[in-house]
């Protein structure tokens, strides 16, 4: 038994969002089994997400919001008076909106019982970022991660890689929405009218075609050449969303990319064939992009780099060579099918090792300390937020496409440890009087509890052994 | 070999906020640290450079301005800096810093991005490329790298992109007010030692929870992180290099009111880094910038909607102040018709205090700290 709780705090821990009560007892009589069991069930039903607007919804109240303030600035220019009713800020029109998304998401990692699907749709909405960091963008980042990525973490590669980069919020994010063949149509008529002759293809926007290679795809390490991300981003031109093309689907039958509100504009592609990688991709419009994308799923660096992010991310910074050629094989040999690749990963001896282990990061930190005092965010409570932005990761906000930074240079700090401990002060009065601070830090450590803090959790007065299970260094891992 | 408890206590007496042990160990190696210093403050949200430093002279800026323009108010009128420009009335001790020789002002410098997203236009500045994406990690952050042996230290609770790469720049924010941790923190100390990860990094904590302005509580306003960063520069054994960014200069709408409580904040915050920096005064370099600037012509919510050229300022000891750098474009022709034209490009200023100040040569800034920049010179005469 010594040993499965060892491997049950590990599979609690590293595989999953931190234990509650309890948990670790229950899961110690099957480690491994714990973690499988959850690839095969069904997708959690997210119920605490319920309720949430889609990005369709969002994208047309963020524009009717825009053209308010258009049409009010408008008057004010030709001089009319002013009407007197003050339209609402961006704050005040959807403040609400963004705080129910970090809230609902919050309680959604509180309370999970499959806690391991909720690490891997982390994992690949910090993959495939929208940072949430204005204009519209601002309100989509949970939209973005309920439609285009929880859907897809158990098919394969290159169906989550399509609904990511066809969903609305990375092509606004990463300006592909903006984006205009310079041959189109639509290029055309706008040459005409500025007469600019520049070295680069006026209208054509590059931003989310270096990305899908750099950080979603090959990786920035990977065998291309700035010819291939001119050629991707010409084939991805006319995925647009419903911004930039208002009347869109019903407008002369224009397809949708997908539900939610991004269409194909076929006046904006830029026409004729496109050569990647030295392939040549000859269909006709979305589906050029598309198959581009599928064909980059396919590519050895494509594995590779896959493999050593969640190696990374689950197991070490320094990922085991052998550990990610196993996950890398695996991927090439089912044609990319995660489930097969997590399953590979989660049965590895070597991701159950002790002498490896990762920092918390602060989302990963305070989930652990809630589920641990068997709490999560209340309905409109904005303190999850706070707490966050006080530890140094805004929800929704990594700043940039690359996400959140996955080894422990990239968090430990003696401030950021310092927040810990204001953290772990806050929320000595949520343990129910029937558990005992020691049963806080066996449920929540188990054998990782070590004999000194053990020590000093008995020793101190309630509330303070309450802060010192959760400030301990034990607690800092995962 | 010092024993745990002596290494914390000789950490604690130092009058140090030792968060960077790389640091001390070069120093103990004989490497003479650097004496100059550089803080830049960056104001997001889009300063009125017209407003912060009025050229009242112009003919036309009267009517351009409504009542933005501050020459005839009362007896708190502007004041003058030569026979065009003036400061703002709240700018007093900028004012008498610019009559010692140690402040500094350069107009109409823009980025060479021309658009007015907020976001994109900060992007473009702290990464500062040419564009928005040009580069993923921070030119303050490549600038420290460029100087062998500095660190930088950036005043924020998560790490803005001007502070990002791969040079040594940690962070630091305010506890906010409420019960500090100290105590909890000095109960586990014993065990955080145990951790060969952590317990180094734990124990800087604890050594940097020391004398901390009782009015830091308040959680970070403009003028009390300034003053903490004088503190952090004037350690012997801090970082060369500083961050200090404000929110809130987005003034839309009632902008005199706004504008004034602001620059208050950022002149009082100019006056006690001096103070904070004392001795080191005479080698610092301060610089304040912002995205872009604002129209020229009130807008209809006396306020002032987003524009392009705005104005940097310098300040501190290294400087040479009591000067209006720069070409100054007037008012009679404006770009599209709002803005004040950029004759400047904001990293030609970057440049010249990080070249004449902290040394760091032209080819360093012109391919890595500022990529593909050689064509941006450096403004000379910033520095004394």
């Amino acid at each position: 038994m010594e040993n499965r709780l060892q491997q049950a705090v590990l599979a609690a821990n590293r595989f999953g969002l931190g234990a509650r009560p309890g948990e670790l007892v229950d899961i110690a009589h099957d480690p491994k089994g714990w973690v499988l069991a959850q690839l095969e069930a069904a997708p959690d039903d997210a119920s605490s997400l319920r309720g949430l607007p889609g990005t369709s919804d969002y994208l047309a109240r963020f524009s009717r919001f825009r053209l308010d303030h258009r049409r009010a600035r408008e008057r004010i220019a030709r001089g009319e008076p002013d009407t007197g009713a003050a339209l609402p800020t961006l704050v005040e029109r959807f403040g609400a909106d963004k705080q129910a998304e970090i809230g609902q998401r919050a309680r959604q990692q509180c309370l999970t019982q499959t806690p391991v699907v909720e690490r891997l749709t982390m994992f690949w909405s910090n993959h495939f970022t929208v940072s949430g960091d204005g204009g519209s963008v601002q309100l989509l980042p949970g939209a973005f991660e309920r439609e285009a990525i929880r859907p897809h973490i158990g098919d394969d590669f290159a169906t989550l890689l399509l609904a990511a980069e066809q969903h609305p919020a990375m092509l606004l994010y990463l300006d592909n929405a903006k984006s205009i063949g310079p041959d189109s149509r639509l290029g055309q008529r706008r040459n005409a009218r500025q007469r600019r002759a520049t070295a680069k293809p006026a209208g054509l926007n590059e931003n989310l075609a270096r990305e899908i290679m750099e950080l979603h795809t090959l990786s920035v390490d990977g065998d291309y050449r700035q010819h291939d991300v001119i050629e991707l981003a010409q084939g991805l031109t006319g995925w647009r969303t419903r911004l930039e093309v208002p009347d869109a689907p019903s407008a002369k039958g224009m397809p949708t990319l997908t539900p939610y509100g991004s269409v194909f504009q076929q006046i904006a592609h830029q026409p004729g064939p496109r050569t990647l990688l030295d392939t040549r991709f000859g269909e006709p419009g979305a589906e050029q992009g598309r198959a581009m994308l599928r064909f980059l799923a396919r590519q050895d660096d494509t594995s590779t780099f896959i493999a050593r992010k969640l190696v990374r991310h689950f197991v070490a910074d320094t990922p085991s060579g052998e550990l990610v050629a196993q996950l890398a094989r695996t991927f090439r040999q089912t044609n990319g099918q995660l489930s097969a690749v997590y399953r590979a990963l989660f049965s590895h001896d070597a991701a159950w090792q002790d002498s490896t282990r990762k920092f918390r990061r602060p989302e990963e930190f305070l989930i652990a300390l809630y589920r641990a005092l068997a709490i999560a965010p209340a309905q409109g409570e904005t303190a999850w937020g706070q707490q966050l932005r006080l530890l140094g990761q805004p929800p929704f906000r990594p700043g940039g496409p690359d996400g959140w930074g996955d080894t422990s240079a990239d968090w430990i700090g003696a401030d950021a440890l310092w927040k810990r401990l204001l953290i772990a002060q806050r929320h000595t009065d949520r343990l129910p009087t029937t558990r005992d601070p020691m049963e806080l830090a066996q449920d929540s450590l188990g054998p990782w509890l070590g004999a000194d803090t053990a020590v000093a959790v008995s020793l101190a007065p309630r509330s303070q052994a309450i802060a010192i299970v959760f400030a301990s260094p034990e607690f800092q891992w995962r | 070999m010092l024993n745990r408890r002596q290494f914390l206590a000789r950490l604690g007496a130092s009058a140090s906020l030792l968060l960077w042990p790389p640091l001390a160990l070069l120093a103990a190696e004989g490497q003479p640290p650097r004496p100059q210093r550089l803080a830049v403050v960056l104001l997001r949200g889009a300063l009125d450079g017209l407003a912060a430093v009025p050229a009242y002279a112009e003919p036309t800026f009267a009517a351009l301005r409504g009542e933005l323009d501050l020459s005839g108010s009362g007896g708190t009128g502007l004041l003058k800096l030569d026979g065009t420009f003036a400061l703002h009335p709240a700018l007093v001790a900028c004012h008498r810093l610019f009559s010692d020789g140690d402040f500094a002002v350069v107009h109409a410098c823009g980025l060479p991005y021309e658009g007015r997203s907020h976001f994109d236009a900060q992007e473009c500045l702290e990464n500062g490329s040419d564009s928005p994406t040009g580069s993923r990690t921070g030119w303050l952050n490549r600038a420290v790298g460029a100087m062998q042996g500095s660190q930088g230290l950036g005043i924020a609770s998560s790490r803005p992109l001007i502070i990002r790469g791969d040079a040594p720049f940690s962070t630091w924010s305010p506890t906010p007010g409420r019960q500090s941790p100290a105590a909890l923190a000095n109960r586990i100390a014993e065990l955080y030692a145990r951790d060969p990860a952590l317990g180094a990094t734990f124990a800087r904590a604890i050594a940097a929870q020391r004398v901390v302005p009782g009015d830091l509580a308040s959680g970070g306003q403009l003028d009390d992180v300034m003053a903490t960063a004088g503190e952090f520069l004037a350690d012997a054994q801090g970082p060369q290099v500083a961050l200090v960014q404000d929110d809130g200069w987005d003034t839309h709408a009632q902008q005199n009111a706004v504008l004034s409580r602001k620059l208050e904040q950022l002149d009082s915050g100019m006056r006690r880094l001096r103070e904070t920096l004392a001795p080191r005064w005479r080698d610092t370099a301060v610089i304040v910038v912002t995205e872009f600037g604002r129209t020229v012509r009130i807008n209809g919510t006396r306020g002032t909607d987003h524009g392009t050229a705005s104005t940097v300022l310098l300040a501190g000891g290294a400087i040479r102040g009591g000067k209006v750098h720069g070409e100054w474009p007037g008012l009679a022709r404006l770009k599209d018709g709002r803005d004040l034209i950029t004759t400047r490009d904001v990293r030609s200023v970057l440049k010249g205090v990080l070249r004449d100040h902290m040394h760091i040569d032209e080819a360093a800034l012109g391919d890595h700290v500022f990529p593909r920049s050689r064509g941006v010179a450096a403004l000379d005469g910033l520095i004394a």
